[in-house]
């Protein structure tokens, strides 16, 4: 089924060719430049703990490597803050309207040594955005549109193989949202084929600007039109994660977006795909002729099977936004726990796909407090009741969603526990896509990240939603967008844009 | 790249409260600023001037690494008469001006206003337009990025008042974009000064119309504060050296010291306070256009209630603060009556809005753990649901380890504005001092401007009550296609 009114979206439908794409990253305001670095810190440390092969794949697609390839004796032209030839060097852009967060950004990624940012890619402002997402959306749009196309072509003209873009922003902000749907908008408009992502961190419910409903309105409407994926990312989820899996009494934006990055991370680093059953298993052995006992595969169908590689941002949209009016993402990962405590506790695959399961059952991105005792009931060709808030039978409905398992043996993992048809609608052609490598990530011996597009961020968008028609109805800021070009008539076209797409996840 | 605010001090209470401010400033600065490099945080009080060159040269922060020269403040100075002008110019803080930045009625041989709005705005105002836009404009030429102008002054008297009101309209007409803020002095009910509340009236229209924000300090509520702090100051073991110290070593409470000097720092210190996050680095900075933005919901309702914890007096580096504060106190203390720096009690109104700007080792898991907290207590618009403003920076101020600023847009601002109404009619009623006034303006705008604040007290009221709408329009989805 395609939406009549956003039709086909270019980049479905296209073959690449076979070679992970580098992904472009654009850091957008406070919240996606704080992201943006921890997400850079976390892919240079996976970077180092492999080798070989796996490394090259990872720094090439998100890191340049200038001098390695360039002739030495240009060097000299270069100043001085290239400290070492071989300082991996970001794919990215930080864009914010006011220098304080870019310059401290640079500035830790110089002191890890390990990588950097360009200072050349950066485009600060003195004005900021005072939070209002008109100012930054039209007032400061237009003015930067081409300083800032302009450094991210720079940037995608450095990739040999440029697999797509992947922009970090909050949606609470001035800058990151208003801004930063701006710029999607425009490069959906320069590079109608390159695969748009957006990761948006959703502000906690208690929160933390009093625009915020307006603003998250506003942003939502924007990206839910022109990006092909929005992950959205729950302040509050983050927060319970830190506290109560990572036992941080009082986690700080730090502790929660390293949490963040490494759920990207998780989804980002290099894997392969794998062919799966019709229920999200392995093949069994009587779908092919090859011997071997049950559940096993021999060597020659394995190498023929997983060998194809996940291209970068393509697949991992493509793979799991079937529709065009549904491209809400959550993610969610497992194992976490504090770094010391990673030696002391055992895993098993099935275990921890169980949980995961029963994570996206009940809603929640946190591993604490599953309800068990949810479970789906056969088919989705049941009543409707157009009124409850995305749940019937009180569980989650999912429309796909992709596996990223790393460490051993996991392209030997059985993923039937998530790939069970009876989680998704009936007429997804091919729910569950399952990932794999041997890489250990975050030092852990297994790890499951899952990337679904379900109901999950249904609940706060529906909150969201009724703060803003009430705030609207009293009249409340309405001069501080009037004056920057945003009216009752665009708040009306991003309320029904919003509403549409919620009642598209509620009907599931 | 800076991010400047010039200061303009107008009147003697004005200016009092801008030397108190520049002392402050400096201290603060210097506090953190161990190795004299003229950085960001500075530039945007400060102007790194090489008075060796003639005329001097303004030098750029760069990389924010170059060597202080000479440190000028970013502040136009106004009044007219030369008392308290001259005691800036002759004080230990001359070195921080330039006399070009100093605007005096001295210089025409006038003396003073008489306490007269009328003689401020409506001869002073046009005589010294041109003078005094000019030293504006080129402190504005020294600036890379102007963020907004901080008005200092009472309403109470005539240059303050007057002139001030005067001055916000120019700037408001030649420099439309950039930011205006007040702190500005109401008359208390006692004022000695028997044409205050003309004078009150007609600078709150001005502020009304033309201000996008203003922080209404009373000098009552300031009184209170300064004796709470003696009260337990004196209930503290008398440790020598661990005294309350206002800024100049001067001990707070009129034991010695200027009684004055302690308001001052105060309202003082709520300038440093708010601007704390647009100078320094902070997990989720709060800038000056933020506050408008957030704290602003309709047009003109731009009077905010501010409240600041640990209330002390900023003390020297090294002096012990008495009475040590666990970091949810002082949350709680912000909201208290007795911290508000008017006379108002915010509790018993409706809270359209509030920002909280921390200062300190403070994280967002505190300050959420605290606003949940102490929400329930408060009653908040009904729109407004759960918004509160965070701001977090890493600097604390000077002598404690964390503090807190709480700014809020609350109903309980019509009680100094009705207040001000019931004193206006009482003169107005039986039209004394009117001649005063007929002599510069014309006193139709006299009964617009008391008019405009009555129908300002009204919404205020009007929104105090409000009650949340049956229904609320909402668009349905026509259904999945």
């Amino acid at each position: 089924a395609t939406s009549p009114r956003t039709g086909q979206r270019p980049s479905q439908g296209r073959c690449f060719p076979s070679m992970p794409g580098s992904v472009v990253t654009v850091q957008l305001g406070q919240c996606g430049n704080q992201v943006g670095t921890e997400l850079f810190s976390t892919l240079a440390r996976e970077a180092d703990a492999c080798s070989g092969s796996t490394r090259d794949e990872i720094l090439d697609a998100f890191f340049r490597t200038p001098n390695a390839r360039r002739d030495r004796a240009g060097s000299s032209k270069f100043p001085d803050d290239f400290p070492d030839a071989s300082t991996p060097t970001a794919r990215a852009v930080l864009i914010d309207m006011e220098p304080k967060v870019v310059q401290s950004s640079v500035r830790i990624a110089k002191k890890s040594g390990r990588w950097r940012f360009d200072t050349a890619r950066t485009l600060a402002f003195q004005s900021g955005s005072g939070n209002n997402w008109a100012r930054g959306y039209n007032t400061y749009g237009g003015q930067v549109r081409e300083t800032a196309c302009e450094l991210i072509r720079k940037e995608v003209e450095q990739c040999d193989f440029f697999g797509g873009f992947l922009l970090l922003q909050s949606m609470a902000g001035g800058t990151g949202a208003g801004l930063g749907a701006y710029v999607a908008q425009a490069l959906r408009d320069e590079h109608p084929h390159a695969p748009l992502l957006n990761h948006c961190v959703w502000p906690y419910e208690s929160g933390e600007v009093i625009v915020q409903s307006y603003n998250t309105l506003l942003t939502a409407s924007a990206l839910l039109d022109c990006s092909d994926g929005v992950i959205v990312a729950q302040n509050d989820s983050l927060h319970k994660t830190c506290v109560k899996q990572l036992r941080l009494p009082r986690p700080t934006f730090t502790d929660m977006n390293s949490v963040a990055a490494k759920q990207l991370a998780g989804v980002l680093l290099p894997s392969a795909n794998r062919e799966v059953g019709e229920n999200g298993g392995l093949i069994r052995m009587g779908d092919d002729k090859n011997g071997g006992g049950p559940g096993m595969m021999d060597t020659k169908t394995k190498n023929a099977r997983n060998g194809r590689k996940t291209h970068g941002l393509h697949d991992v949209v493509t793979d799991v936004c079937c529709f065009p009016a549904a491209r809400l993402l959550s993610l969610r990962q497992l194992p976490v726990l504090p770094q010391k405590s990673v030696e002391f506790e055992t895993f098993t695959w099935p275990g921890l796909l169980k949980r995961t399961r029963q994570m996206l059952l009940s809603g929640t991105t946190l591993e604490e407090g599953l309800d068990w005792g949810l479970e789906p009931t056969g088919g989705s060709t049941e009543k409707r009741d157009g009124k409850t808030p995305g749940r019937r039978n009180g569980y989650t409905k999912c429309f796909a969603s992709s596996l990223f398992l790393r460490g051993e043996n996991s392209d030997l993992v059985d993923a039937s526990a998530v790939g069970d048809p009876c989680l998704y609608p009936p007429w997804v052609p091919k729910p569950c896509s399952v990932n794999w490598s041997n890489s250990k990530f975050d030092g852990k011996e297994m790890s499951v990240t899952l990337l679904s597009n379900c109901q999950t961020p249904c609940p706060p968008i529906g909150r969201m939603l009724s703060r803003a028609y009430q705030m609207k109805s009293a009249g409340a800021y309405k001069h501080q967008y009037a004056e920057h070009g945003v009216g009752d008539d665009e708040f009306a076209e991003a309320f029904a844009r919003v509403e549409d797409v919620l009642a598209t996840y509620r009907a599931l | 790249m800076p991010r400047e605010i010039i200061t303009v001090q107008v009147g003697q209470c004005g200016n009092q409260i801008g030397c108190r401010f520049w002392e402050l400033a400096l201290k603060e600065h210097a506090a953190y600023n161990t190795k004299a490099r003229y950085d960001e945080a500075l530039s945007s009080f400060f102007q790194n001037v090489d008075s060796r060159r003639d005329p001097p040269l303004s030098l750029p922060v760069g990389d924010g690494r170059g060597a202080i020269r000479a440190l000028k403040a970013r502040a136009v100075v106004v009044d007219m008469e030369d008392g308290v002008t001259n005691e800036l110019l002759s004080g230990h803080m001359r070195d921080v001006f330039d006399t070009k930045q100093f605007i005096t009625g001295q210089q025409s041989g006038h003396a003073g206003s008489g306490n007269n709005w009328a003689c401020g705005s409506g001869l002073y105002g046009p005589m010294y337009r041109e003078v005094l836009m000019e030293s504006v404009r080129r402190q504005a030429e020294d600036c890379d990025s102007l963020q907004g102008f901080m008005l200092l002054h009472s309403l109470g008297g005539g240059t303050g008042s007057g002139l001030g009101s005067y001055m916000l309209g120019a700037l408001a007409e030649e420099f439309p974009d950039v930011y205006r803020f007040s702190v500005s002095v109401f008359p208390s009910e006692d004022d000695d000064v028997v044409t205050s509340p003309y004078n009150a009236m007609l600078s709150c229209a001005a502020l009304a119309e033309h201000a996008d924000c203003v922080m209404p300090v009373e000098n009552q509520a300031l009184m209170d504060i300064v004796g709470s702090i003696g009260a337990s100051r004196d209930r503290c073991d008398a440790r020598s050296g661990s005294a309350l110290t206002g800024v100049d070593g001067a001990v707070v409470g009129g034991r010695g010291g200027r009684p004055w000097d302690a308001m001052n720092g105060i309202a003082a210190n709520l300038l440093l306070n708010l601007t704390a996050g647009a100078r320094f680095d902070g997990a989720l900075n709060v800038d000056i256009n933020e506050v408008t933005t957030n704290l602003v919901p309709f047009p003109k309702m731009h009077f905010l209630l501010s409240a600041m914890s640990p209330a002390t007096v900023s003390a020297d580096k090294g002096k012990t603060v008495p009475v040590p504060r666990t970091m949810d106190q002082i949350f709680t203390e912000v909201f208290q009556r007795d911290r508000q720096l008017a006379s108002v009690d915010p509790r018993h109104s409706t809270y359209l809005a509030c920002a909280l700007m921390m200062r300190g080792a403070v994280t967002v898991s505190d300050a959420n753990r605290n606003v949940e907290r102490l929400r329930k207590g408060l009653r908040m618009a009904h729109w407004v649901g759960d918004g509160f403003k965070v701001g977090l920076c890493d600097r604390p101020p000077v002598g404690a380890p964390y503090s807190a600023l709480c700014l809020a847009n609350n109903c309980a601002m019509r009680k100094p504005l009705d207040a001000m109404t019931v004193r206006f009619q009482k003169l107005r009623k039986r039209n004394l001092y009117v001649h005063h006034y007929a002599e510069h303006m014309a006193i139709d705008d006299m009964d617009a401007a008391a008019h405009a604040i009555a129908t300002l007290a009204a919404e205020y009221g009007a929104v105090d009550t409000m009650a949340a709408p049956e229904t609320v329009p909402s668009i349905q989805p026509l259904g999945v296609r």
